[in-house]
């Protein structure tokens, strides 16, 4: 009898698995926009930290950096200095303030 | 006789009031105290699927009532506000949840730079807990795709048998038992435990590993260590999840 209810749970759990693995892989499209006085600031280096590691991008001539990210959540550098606070890492547009 | 009927009768309602006594098998996945929690719906999946009720609550101090509980995992506290330490009640409150042997407490930490400072609440909290692990400020980590370990503790029930566990591994636990080590690091484990002693606590260095963004456990490596955080306590024996019925009792001894 256990052996069949432990049976049923491990069938149980790999329905799940396969019911939620598609939804679990999709990666986070991260926009940012490095301002500086409202307008766009060039070439600043920005590392975007997440849960899953971190990656090093460049800004644009629109101050535009646009990457994607595991993880809900986000840290970002600009230039090696830390911004403080956190970012939703799924939202459409970061504007970021570079002093 | 009437006085007995209605003693009896008394008792049922009072039965009914009360409800069904707490099982302490269910699962707290805390993210509260300023923590970090990505989605944990295969996490989530694997607890219901072994019986238990997967409960994720991120208030600002832990729930009042631990006694449904028979695991809890505390995700990453101080992330966001690295003031928001827990509170002498709450330490008291889990010390004696975890006085017995049959509850464990998971601790999940983060690499440094997505931690932060925060990482001073997970140390204290470890601290109070017992002191048998100690967090430590970790370096790196190597992402959702590192899949190699350079050693497995396979004296350890928890990983015993099972290989490849360090995956998107911060090697920042101290002290305590190793369980897993990643290769870049081979002197700091990414996971630890307390052993199969009181209190029976268990380090994870990263949060991906139970988290769906990597999708780790999707690997029947990680699946089964998943598993046995919950079923395999420290008291020593597996924790009895199914739930049968009269008729399958009466089947099983005709």
């Amino acid at each position: 009898m256990h052996r069949a209810l432990r049976t049923l749970a491990a069938i149980a759990v790999f329905c799940s698995l396969i019911a939620v693995g598609g939804s679990a892989l999709a990666a986070n499209v991260v926009n940012i926009k490095v301002v500086h006085d409202g307008q766009p600031v060039n070439a600043v280096q920005v590392e975007i930290l997440s849960a899953a590691g971190s990656t090093q991008h460049v800004t644009n001539d629109l101050g535009l950096v646009n990457a994607s990210t595991e993880g809900s959540y986000i840290r970002v550098k600009l230039d090696g200095v830390m911004v403080e606070g956190v970012f939703l890492a799924g939202q459409d547009l970061i504007t970021i303030e570079k002093n | 006789m009437k006085k007995i009927l209605a003693l009896l009768g008394a008792l049922a309602i009072a039965g009914i009031l009360a409800g069904p006594a707490a099982a302490q098998t269910d699962v707290l996945f805390y993210s509260g105290h300023s923590g970090y929690a990505d989605t944990h719906t295969q996490f989530g999946a694997i607890m219901n699927g072994l019986g238990a009720n997967f409960v994720t609550d991120s208030s600002p101090t832990l729930p009042a009532d631990l006694s449904p509980y028979q695991l809890i995992l505390i995700s990453v506290p101080g992330w966001s506000d690295p003031n928001d330490y827990f509170g002498a009640g709450e330490v008291a409150q889990l010390n004696a949840f975890l006085a017995d042997d049959a509850h464990r407490v998971v601790l999940i930490g983060e690499w440094d730079g997505f931690y932060g400072q925060g990482q001073q609440v997970l140390e204290q909290l470890a601290a109070d807990l017992g002191g048998v692990l100690s967090f430590s400020p970790g370096v790196y980590d190597n992402g959702c795709y590192a899949y190699q370990c350079a050693a497995t503790n396979t004296s350890d029930p928890l990983v015993d048998g099972l290989s490849g566990l360090c995956k998107a591994a911060t090697s920042v636990w101290d002290l305590g038992t190793p369980v897993s080590y990643p290769v870049e690091n081979t002197i700091l484990p990414f996971v630890v435990s307390n052993g199969t002693d009181v209190p029976c606590i268990v380090g994870i260095g990263d949060s991906n590993v139970l988290s769906d963004p990597c999708n780790h456990l999707a690997d029947p490596n990680t699946l089964e260590f998943a598993r046995r955080l919950y079923l395999v306590t420290c008291s020593g024996e597996p924790t009895a999840t199914e739930n049968t019925t009269w008729g399958a009792v009466k089947a099983n001894f005709r």
